[in-house]
């Protein structure tokens, strides 16, 4: 891990408990800025529950997250998008009855400063924001092979799209640290793969950092940079995927003790 | 489970700016023309009906904002219409008579207002009801912020719509005990009715701020909320200060309409309890939860059908519409719950789109008519 | 009686009579998530059933008789209803929709529909049968309604907890689909659930028209039981039997003890001020559990 990187995410002694059931126990992680995170573990280990904490979904019981250097623990979801976080979901969340372009022209409403008055009296303000924010979505569309599919419902599109223009909205906030929850869920073989080249091209095209929950083995181990394995939400190994892959906590973590 | 395949296209006409800019131009100033028609006309009906038929249609737009557009159900609705009501009324008897009557006598007052038929009225007498129904409406807003603030961060969904419930009933109960002699007074006479003209105003001026809201990135905001809060959050949208925008919008225009509901006729039979909420539901469902095109259409249809439907049924029934709007709710929930329009909206390319199709339409009958007589 | 007393047993009183409607409000709100804004006029069904029965029948058999037969055609008639209105207006919006506005609205229009229905029957006021002419005093009337709340409670109480429909309706509660995929049959379940509501709903007609025997009127359904008794299960805490019966107590205390001394034109304020307020610092209620969402 190149020390001289920014650090974009930095999590220490994060717990989170649910009555009596510990989801997240003194979880800890560095992310530096441009890297490529996995973070992977059995269903259940708490692995969505982590990106929950770390989107601001939940509030933690113990620990502290700073995001590019702002403590950003008591924040709502809406501030943390603001200081530079952006996820998807596992189960893709988009806005149904939105079109392609709009779905994503939403995401730019940060970056949008006009008000009330702007509105009704159709301002240049309001004219130039709206105009920038439509190029831009057009631009980031674009990116993602989208375009042609601007003016149609969102969820008209097939499912791999679908996941697609989810990290296109996500991309449009200007993140620096994006978070995919289980990108690949749902996709056959050749989805994947136009996934994982997907998720490569932005990150080189973006610089942007990524931390990716995945149980798909050849997409992690085939883009990661390296590797945090969780279970019962503790952090049982870490490493490049090649230590993970002959890690014998994780193996047992996957299948059991033999 | 039937699914059915939903469109993937917009309409497909597109029309140029420029026709869609004279198209508006030409739609208001026929609305406009209608308006005039109505205040000449000698029925004593038709104005009232027409009047009641603007305010209602900003009342129920109102309300689609809250329920249809970010979708939360809000069940005291009426409440709203009823602060704006009892602000211009209280402006009314309480401040601007008075005032006048400080250096005029009545009679002098009412030639002022209105010209010497007291039929028509004078620039002092729409200046007055305008005033009254923007004091209102910005009154009303500060309540709904208010309600919003303590409401929204804490409760949505079936919640939300009982503590709004309960907010509109007590908002009637403290005007019925606050207010000397509560809803009688209330109901009493008003001493100035405003023109057919004015409400169609204030109606296409409603429509024009209320798309432009939506069209906003505030609009596109709030419907995100509705379609997925939490996904809307993590796009950066404010939910929360968002809901309590939508909330505030909402409420003014609600203001908007019981400010001039005070001055819609010189009889009016105000009912501000529990049916005027549930009757506002019912005209925005009737056309379309999110669709103002939806509510325009089927606010005057169901006014329209109050007015004079009704009273030609025999006595039982027209003492008793609530069977009839019973019956109305049920079937339209059971054949067409998405209403009129569904979500959608009557831009300029749906209505080009649908002349087309009624071209062709008729195009096919003289087609066949043609080869029927040849043959 | 001083105020105070004659507010405490009218407050109880009409508490029990509230905890039982409430009783009616949750059950359904429990099962299928609906507010039943129709609950009220179908507890008119029960009044004016008994009425009817009540006028046949009362010249012509000993009154042991006539009371008994009135109520059980109350509680037949209510059933009746309440299952045609859950098969042909319920139903087939929860197997399409899956919005809370839709099933709110057809319960609005079918309570619409009986209150026009019962205003064409019979608009002007009817006085209720007087089927317990032992009970005298408003304590005796107390008491009575008291027990028979108790008695309905612990009955209920023990089906949702000893018995296997009672504990299928819960599994169906918690978690639709997975009582499904038990074998549980969820219609049957959520009819029956119905039909228990409309028997609560024709007990609390007789429980009511004892408590308020001046008179009863179509219009009883909307203007006076209407939504304060669901006001009552939502303070206590929708969803949950116990929760009915401390908000039925709590806003029957509260209504009565404004009347007697002398606020009650606040009533409404106070009831629903109540509601707001518990809403706002639990929205569970009272007796509720808090329920998170997933992400």
């Amino acid at each position: 891990m190149n020390k001289n990187k920014k650090g974009i995410l930095k999590v220490k002694k994060l717990s989170i408990q649910f009555g009596g059931l510990k989801a997240v126990d003194n979880f800890n992680i560095d992310i530096k800025e441009g890297e490529l995170i996995g973070l992977i573990g059995p269903n259940g280990a708490g692995k969505t529950t982590l990106f929950n904490l770390i989107t601001g979904v939940y509030q933690p019981t113990v620990g502290s997250i700073t995001l590019c250097g702002q403590d950003v623990t008591n924040m709502n979801t809406h501030k943390r998008v603001l200081t530079g976080i952006a996820r998807t979901f596992q189960n893709i969340r988009l806005f149904s009855s939105m079109t392609v372009l709009e779905n994503v022209m939403v995401a730019n409403n940060i970056n949008m400063h006009y008000g009330l008055w702007d509105t009704v009296f159709h301002t240049k303000k309001y004219k130039q924001e709206e105009k920038e924010t439509r190029e831009k979505a057009i631009r980031i569309l674009k990116i993602f092979d989208l375009e042609e599919y601007k003016d149609d419902l969102a969820t008209s599109l097939a499912y791999g799209k679908q996941r697609k223009l989810e990290i296109a909205r996500a991309m449009m906030t200007d993140a620096k640290l994006l978070c995919l929850d289980e990108p690949a869920a749902g996709m056959n073989p050749s989805e994947t793969e136009e996934l994982m080249k997907t998720i490569s091209f932005i990150r080189k095209e973006f610089g942007i950092t990524i931390l990716l929950i995945e149980h798909d083995m050849k997409l992690v181990m085939g883009i990661c940079d390296w590797i945090t394995v969780i279970n019962f939400g503790k952090t049982i190994a870490c490493g490049k995927p090649d230590e993970i892959r002959n890690n014998h906590a994780v193996i047992v973590a996957y299948l059991g003790d033999d | 489970m039937k699914n059915k395949i939903k469109k993937t296209q917009a309409p497909k006409k597109h029309v140029s700016k420029k026709t869609q800019l004279i198209s508006t131009i030409v739609a208001i100033v026929l609305f406009a023309v209608v308006s005039v028609l109505i205040d000449g006309s000698s029925s004593l009906m038709l104005p009232k009906v027409f009047n009641k038929i603007c305010i209602f249609s900003i009342a129920a737009l109102s309300l689609n904002l809250v329920c249809g557009n970010l979708g939360e159900l809000v069940l005291g609705h009426g409440g709203f219409v009823l602060i704006g009501y009892v602000v211009s009324y209280l402006l009314t008897n309480y401040v601007i008579f008075p005032a006048l009557q400080d250096s005029m006598a009545m009679s002098e007052i009412y030639n002022v207002i209105y010209n010497v038929h007291g039929s028509e009225l004078h620039a002092a007498g729409y200046a007055i009801i305008i005033g009254n129904a923007i004091i209102a409406a910005l009154i009303t807003a500060v309540f709904g912020y208010i309600v919003g603030v303590i409401v929204l961060g804490r409760l949505k969904g079936d919640y939300l719509a009982i503590v709004t419930l309960g907010f509109g009933l007590v908002f009637v109960c403290l005007v019925q005990n606050l207010i000397p002699n509560g809803f009688t007074s209330l109901n009493s006479s008003s001493k100035l009715t405003g023109t057919p003209m004015l409400f169609a105003g204030f109606l296409v001026l409603t429509v024009f701020l209320l798309t432009m809201f939506i069209k906003s990135r505030f609009g596109r905001g709030i419907i995100a909320i509705r379609e997925d809060a939490i996904a809307a959050e993590s796009s950066g949208i404010p939910v929360n200060k968002y809901k309590i925008l939508a909330f505030t919008v909402s409420a003014f225009f609600a203001g908007l309409a019981g400010g001039l509901y005070c001055h819609f006729g010189p009889q009016t039979a105000v009912q501000f309890n529990q049916d005027l909420s549930i009757l506002l539901l019912l005209y925005i469902v009737l056309g379309g939860l999110g669709s103002f095109t939806g509510t325009l259409i089927a606010t005057p249809l169901l006014e329209i059908l109050n007015s004079y439907v009704l009273v030609v049924l025999p006595a039982s029934f027209s003492n008793n519409p609530k069977i009839i709007y019973g019956i109305l709710l049920i079937c339209i929930m059971l054949f067409k719950n998405k209403g009129i329009m569904g979500t959608n909206e009557f831009g300029w390319d749906w209505f080009y789109t649908l002349l087309d199709k009624i071209k062709l339409f008729f195009k096919r009958v003289f087609k066949k008519r043609k080869s029927e007589v040849a043959s | 009686m001083s105020q105070f007393t004659t507010g405490l047993v009218n407050g109880v009183s009409i508490g029990a009579v509230f905890a039982l409607i409430a009783l009616g409000y949750t059950m359904i709100y429990g099962i299928v998530k609906m507010i039943n804004f129709a609950h009220g006029e179908f507890i008119v069904v029960g009044g004016f059933t008994m009425y009817g029965m009540n006028k046949l029948l009362v010249s012509k058999v000993p009154l042991w008789a006539n009371a008994t037969i009135s109520i059980i055609t109350a509680i037949v008639a209510c059933v009746v209803v309440v299952l045609i209105t859950e098969r042909l207006a319920y139903r087939p919006l929860r197997k399409r929709d899956n919005n809370r506005i839709n099933p709110l609205i057809t319960a609005i229009g079918v309570s619409y529909i009986l209150y026009g229905i019962f205003n064409l029957i019979q608009s002007s006021q009817l006085k209720p049968p007087a089927f317990f002419p032992f009970l005298e005093t408003r304590v005796d009337k107390m008491i009575f309604l008291l027990a028979v709340t108790t008695l309905c409670l612990v009955l209920l109480t023990l089906f949702y907890q000893k018995t296997k429909l009672g504990i299928a309706t819960r599994a169906v509660s918690e978690n639709a689909d997975a009582a499904k995929l038990m074998g549980i049959n969820n219609d049957f379940t959520i009819a029956l659930t119905f039909a228990l509501a409309a028997i609560m709903a024709a007990i609390s007609a007789l429980l009511f028209y004892t408590y308020n025997d001046t008179g009863m009127k179509f219009s009883d359904g909307t203007l006076l039981i209407g939504l304060i008794p669901f006001a009552a299960a939502v303070v206590g805490g929708i969803g949950s039997l116990p929760g009915a019966v401390v908000g039925g107590f709590i806003i029957g205390m509260v209504q009565e003890m404004a009347a007697a001394f002398g606020l009650s034109k606040w009533q409404v304020l106070f009831i629903y001020g109540i509601l707001v307020l518990v809403l706002l610092l639990k929205p569970s209620g009272i007796v509720g559990r808090k329920e998170g969402e997933k992400v």
